[in-house]
């Protein structure tokens, strides 16, 4: 198969996985070589679906002896089968990247042989950019489940970031939709990834102690997750809980949600629909209020709510469901609880706190400051007097429903300086 | 917006960012500014000598090498905000010197009280500059000169090159490269750990000087491979990426153009 054609086959085949984030870590060239990799991340162009295209997303084969009921890939589909060597894979990662078309490679594969034998080719592409191409950009490795922890330890040492994938939110969803893997050892890879973390951060402390160079560090960027949304039936606090406990069990740096698409009738799977696009939408928000607001799982989803609202962000969600937080002060609430108020972002918190210190706020000030107050103001108060009347949480619903203005991530701030 | 009376004469500026710096380091130890600027006269138009004793005209680099040093020191964020004021092109600098004199009063934390309209008006014009940089480390497309040089063509907004070259030069390492900056005709050559600036005729030579069609066409290919139909949203792709950029961007650019380089 010519190059060219095998480049679209497997880049297609690795297109809905969701992490193309390249953030988190940061590294420079070696002696002789190339490449930086910077801790904000850098998208390189967007698809014509808004995505970010910042890693070149590949598989290292499509050939599967699994056989996972949403995979394009799966052993019973009906599609072309190819393979990368890892010569090709070193020649197009280091073309794009001198042209500055990607940030990195993001390789994954499908299970063409045993696990470890899958794992030792990515590996050894990770190693010869790294070793003999002196390359310093990205690298996202996959972990391959039942893969050796030597070979898990020689990924860790050349990636920047290894994920395994959860796949799916329950042992009960996996033995039925993907036969072949198994939860255990899913989170066995992920439980050995934290040790590594872990050691490789002691021992890089102890390193500096006696001010002796440090061994590489164990993936800088950390692991992160995937799971398909949507393809079993799992409700969404099932996974806002699953992903609260990976973030705490792991240390996690990311999970990522995606929408089961659905890739050819089986009958192990709902029905045909359009992709659940809103309800990964939402998942993300909560994600996001968890790693970023301090919010606890069980604050967004409590026990009588098995999904989050489509009609309401999750912080909204909140907010109306505890009106006895309200209002809060702008002169003085901490940081903390500005964070809380809908329509009122990190951005506008820090601008908040950083204003109120030199001058005196008036209320027309914060909508200057980017505060969405068509949404905030129904939940704060300025020296005493509330900023929106005070309606009950039937009449602001439908004033805050959908349009989003909650949880969007910020935009990285940058250092400038001239060389 | 300026404490200082209006008797005070307006302030000389050339334009180039040496004097900038030095202004705001005036204000800042001064605390005050004349509240506008001019520029600089024409030596020969005046049959007087215009400048005044202490009044920055034309950029002395040692004079402006000081004042960077001060405004690091102690201007806070200032230093960067001169430049991105610099870069940005939108006739900011009054916001900016009132906000130096401000913090040279001692009003700390005025870089960040969005409440005072210097601070804000400066901020949003220094923020859609920190955009554009951000947006262009990941949308400047190199190709390789037949010289083994990488280059980049560019037509941004603002000035932003300087603020691009460490993060390339960073990026690239040992390797030769050259940013292009075909609206404002300037370039800057990066070779052998030295920075070269160019304008002009010299500037757009440094521009690619031959087809890279191979490299294109396979990045196209994978562009096209990734496009995922189920979930096509064009007006969400330009807003992350404003059609102005995708002139110089292969995976995007129209075929005709494409097949004219
Ligand atoms: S293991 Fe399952 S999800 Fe992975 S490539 Fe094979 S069939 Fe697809």
């Amino acid at each position: 198969m010519e190059l060219a054609d095998k480049l679209a086959l497997l880049a297609g085949a690795a297109r809905y996985d969701a992490s193309c984030a390249s953030s988190g870590s940061s590294r420079g060239a070696g002696p002789g070589g190339i490449g930086a990799s910077s801790p904000a991340g850098v998208c390189h162009s967007w698809t014509g679906d808004g995505r970010c295209v910042s890693l070149l997303k590949l598989l290292y084969s499509n050939a599967c002896r699994n056989d996972c009921a949403y995979c394009a890939s799966r052993s019973s589909a009906d599609t072309r089968r190819a393979s990368f060597s890892p010569e090709e894979l070193v020649r197009i990662t280091m073309a794009f990247y001198r042209r500055n078309y990607i940030e990195g490679l993001f390789l994954s594969s499908g299970i063409f042989s045993d696990p470890d034998i899958v794992m030792e080719r990515l590996v050894e592409v990770a190693r010869r950019l790294r070793e003999e191409e002196g390359f310093g950009g990205y690298i996202h490795l996959k972990v391959i489940p039942g893969s050796s922890e030597k070979l898990l330890r020689r990924a860790g040492a050349y990636a920047d970031r290894l994920s395994a994938n959860i796949e799916l939110p329950t042992q009960a969803s996996l033995s039925r939709l993907a036969p072949q893997k198994s939860g255990t050892e899913i989170l066995g890879a992920m439980r050995l990834m934290s040790e590594a973390e872990g050691e490789s951060r002691e021992e890089s402390g102890r390193a500096r102690g006696w001010r002796r160079a440090a061994p590489p560090p164990f993936a800088p960027g950390g692991q992160s997750t995937q799971l398909v949304v949507g393809a079993s039936p799992e409700d969404d606090r099932t996974i806002v809980s699953l992903a609260s406990s990976l973030y705490r069990r792991f240390g996690l740096r990311r999970v990522y949600y995606s929408a089961f698409l659905p890739v050819a009738p089986d009958p192990r799977l709902p029905p045909p629909a359009a992709p659940p696009l809103r309800r990964e939408h939402r998942l993300y928000q909560a994600d996001w209020l968890m790693r970023c607001y301090g919010y606890a799982a069980e604050e967004i989803l409590g026990a009588a709510e098995p999904s989050l609202d489509a009609e309401l962000d999750p912080k909204a969600a909140w907010a109306l469901r505890n009106p006895g937080f309200f209002p809060v002060e702008v002169e003085s609430a901490e940081y903390e609880r500005l964070l809380r108020v809908p329509g009122l972002g990190i951005t506008g918190a820090r601008r908040i706190v950083a204003a109120r210190r030199g001058s005196r706020l008036e209320a027309e000030d914060l909508g200057k400051m980017g505060i969405v107050m068509r949404r905030a103001r129904w939940f704060l108060s300025l020296r005493g007097r509330r900023l929106g009347e005070e309606l009950g949480p039937e009449l602001l619903r439908p004033l805050l429903a959908e349009g989003g203005g909650a949880a969007r991530p910020p935009s990285s701030q940058l250092e400038l300086a001239f060389a | 917006m300026s404490a200082t009376s209006s008797a005070a004469r307006a302030w000389a500026w050339d334009g180039s960012l040496e004097s900038l710096l030095i202004l705001a380091d005036l204000a800042l130890s001064a605390g005050s500014w004349p509240g506008s600027l001019r520029s600089p006269q024409p030596p020969e138009a005046g049959l007087f000598d215009e400048a005044e004793a202490g009044e920055p005209c034309g950029a002395d680099p040692r004079a402006a090498e000081g004042a960077l040093g001060r405004l690091r020191a102690r201007g806070g964020p200032l230093y960067g905000l001169c430049l991105e004021a610099w870069m940005s092109e939108e006739g900011v600098e009054p916001q900016l010197l009132s906000l130096a004199s401000a913090l040279g009063r001692g009003e700390a934390g005025a870089a960040e009280d969005y409440a005072r309209p210097e601070t804000r008006i400066l901020r949003a014009a220094c923020s859609r500059v920190e955009r554009e940089v951000h947006r262009l480390q990941g949308l400047a497309r190199f190709s390789p000169r037949s010289d083994g040089l990488y280059s980049a063509l560019l037509e941004p907004d603002h000035n932003v090159l300087p603020a691009l070259l460490p993060h390339f030069a960073r990026r690239f390492g040992g390797q030769a490269f050259a940013l292009v900056d075909l609206r404002r005709r300037v370039a800057y050559l990066s070779r052998g750990g030295r920075i070269e600036a160019l304008s002009g005729e010299e500037a757009i030579a440094l521009g690619p000087d031959r087809s890279d069609e191979d490299a294109q066409a396979l990045w196209r290919g994978y562009f096209q491979a990734i496009e995922n139909p189920a979930r096509r949203n064009p007006g969400l792709q330009k807003r992350l990426m404003p059609a102005r950029y995708w002139k110089h961007l292969p995976e995007l650019a129209r075929i005709g153009e494409r097949e004219s380089v």
